[in-house]
């Protein structure tokens, strides 16, 4: 069975196309990312998948279980982390755990152990009497983000678990979807990190104006580029008398799009001087370069026409 | 497990409206404690002037007897604007969203805040019985104590679904904070929960006809001392209570399968 299964996701607000006609599939096990900028329709997506929402049009199932026609069976199997701090804020971290501990039909003592458990793997032992108004941003979050893990659900959502987040906290969150996601669960995350999605999934669709432009593993989604190397030249001069310059050297395979030159070519280190002579050749003052492999974020500029913020 | 599929995930809930009503201890330590000091320092020092005052046809005998189910009807209207902001920091908090993720249905989420409301309305009703003791001679008596709690139960469904409304249907907390401060007084005032109806001039007695508070407090009086302001019988009373409840608990609750998050 699919973890997940959405044919024609659709969700209007007013004239505004939030969510246009998603489709996709998710394995059990998988780690599924939703990438893309702010106002993509990642939230409203996930929304409708954890029936927060009613798509308006299309279909989508949860383990099986239509979110439209059984929201019941699907609730008890999944865990959430909203993209807002959704926390009891004026209640303790320990409380708070045992609440959804409760909600989930937990008794005492395994509530107790859980409870342990998650203090100790989310470094929030000596913050366990505290209330949840009086943390940091970042402690906040790692709470929030426990709370999910009371019961180990079979899929679990995470809207953009680490925005905004101390480096610190958000190594600790990702370690633990690690972790979790190697016991066989599913997780399906949203964000507009790129090195997040490259690194916690093991697929991404890309999502811009609520459609999802592109789906594939992170290698896949790169190699679509066609491999190579990206050589970016800081420069002084007209960019955009240069780009046409050098596009039309039969060593380069691609001009990058954005605000930069930059060029793809097959081998960086045979064409490296050839193409910096050409720049200055064409009149240009170089005041740096640089070479590297291409990214998922080049792969989405590719796709989207913009540099997610 | 048995399980009630409307009512699922209700004890949970209601351990989790606890703790955060505990959170607010003392705001809402504050919104007991103002009706009890009009209580003491409205009644103690009315009591001699009101002495005059008509009800029910008759000077009223004691003030403080007369007062009592006015403040237990300004505690309750109290109680359910707290309930009513605790429904809207969890919007803004983002809990009421996670709570549509979980699985607990929405009726137990507003019957665990109404049951908690109703707790503690019915606390303070004790408490303020035990207050009469030594400020009434022979204590606070109470004429039929079912009908004092018909009407405390009514009352706090009907407040609470009203409040409710308003913290589901408001965006900004300026205004929600605004706009609830601004109805307490009309909703106390234009009722005879100080005065009575025949005291009052004729365009405030009208203002009063249309505010549920004033049949709350007349069938909390009526329970109390046997007698009431109307020349309509209590049980027509409770009919109209009963009819604003259903009405602000109907629309709260269709509002709330509504409600965008
Ligand atoms: N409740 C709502 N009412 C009206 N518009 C909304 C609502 N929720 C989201 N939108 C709009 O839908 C679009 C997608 O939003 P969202 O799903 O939150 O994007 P993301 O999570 O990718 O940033 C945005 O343009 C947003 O303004
Ligand atoms: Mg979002």
């Amino acid at each position: 069975m699919l973890a997940i299964e959405c044919a024609g996701l659709t969700k209007h607000f007013g004239d505004l196309t939030a969510v246009d006609h998603v489709s996709f599939e998710v394995e059990k096990g998988e780690r599924f990312g939703l990438l893309g900028p702010n106002g993509a329709g990642k939230t409203t997506t996930i929304r409708m998948l954890t029936t927060v929402i009613p798509p308006d049009e299309g279909t989508a199932k949860v383990l099986g279980f239509d979110v439209r026609r059984k929201p019941d069976k699907v609730r008890e199997k999944i865990g959430v982390v909203l993209q807002g701090l959704a926390l009891e804020f004026f209640s303790t971290v320990y409380d708070t755990l045992d609440i959804y501990g409760r909600i989930y039909k937990m008794n005492a003592e395994n509530r107790k152990k859980r409870i342990e458990y998650l203090l100790s793997e989310f470094e929030l032992e000596d913050k366990r009497n505290e209330r949840i108004d009086c943390l940091s941003g970042g402690l906040q979050r790692r709470v929030q983000v426990a709370t999910a893990f009371m019961q180990p659900p079979e899929i679990l959502f995470l809207d953009e678990p680490t925005i905004g987040l101390d480096p610190q906290s958000r190594r600790k969150i990702w370690q633990f979807i690690e972790e979790f996601s190697k016991g066989g669960y599913t997780v399906i995350l949203s964000t507009h990190y790129m090195d997040e999605a490259d690194y916690l999934c093991s697929r991404i669709g890309i999502i811009d104006y609520g459609k999802i432009s592109a789906l594939d593993t992170p290698e896949g989604l790169k190699s679509t580029l066609g491999g190579g190397d990206i050589i970016t030249f800081g420069v002084e001069g007209n960019v955009d008398l240069l780009r046409s310059t050098i596009s039309k050297l039969d060593y380069v395979e691609e001009i990058m799009a954005g605000d930069e030159l930059a060029a793809r070519v097959e081998n960086a280190d045979e064409v490296l001087f050839k193409l910096s002579e050409e720049v200055v050749k064409a009149g240009a003052k170089i005041k740096n370069i640089s070479v590297r492999k291409p990214s998922l974020e080049d792969t989405f500029i590719k796709l989207t026409g913009r540099r997610i913020e | 497990m048995f399980k009630f599929g409307a009512f699922s995930g209700l004890t949970a809930l209601l351990f989790r409206e606890g703790k955060i009503w505990w959170g607010l201890r003392y705001l809402v330590f504050t919104s007991l404690f103002t009706p009890l000091l009009y209580f003491f320092l409205l009644g103690t020092g009315m009591r001699e002037m009101m002495g005059e005052m008509l009800f029910d046809g008759s000077p009223v005998d004691d003030y403080i007897l007369f007062l009592t189910p006015g403040i237990i009807g300004m505690g309750i209207v109290s109680i359910a604007i707290s309930s009513g902001t605790t429904s809207f920091n969890e919007r803004q908090w983002g809990t009421f969203e996670r709570v549509l993720t979980l699985p607990v249905s929405r009726s137990s989420y507003v019957l665990a805040k109404i049951l908690v409301a109703m707790i503690l309305s019915i606390g303070q009703l004790l408490f303020i019985l035990l207050l009469g003791i030594p400020l009434v001679e022979g204590g606070l008596y109470c004429d039929n104590i079912f009908l004092v709690l018909l009407a405390t139960l009514l009352g706090v469904i009907c407040f609470c679904s009203f409040i409710t409304l308003l913290a589901l249907s408001i965006k900004s907390s300026t205004e929600f904070y605004g706009l609830t401060g601004l109805m307490l007084l009309p909703i106390i005032l234009c009722s005879p929960a100080f005065y009575s109806l025949e005291a009052m001039p004729f365009w405030l007695r009208a203002i009063a006809y249309i505010n549920p508070m004033t049949y709350m407090v007349d069938v909390l009086r009526a329970g109390f001392m046997g007698s009431w302001d109307q020349q309509i019988p209590w049980g027509i009373e409770v009919l109209i209570l009963c009819v604003f409840t259903i009405l602000f608990l109907a629309i709260s609750i269709i509002s709330l399968r509504r409600v965008r998050v």
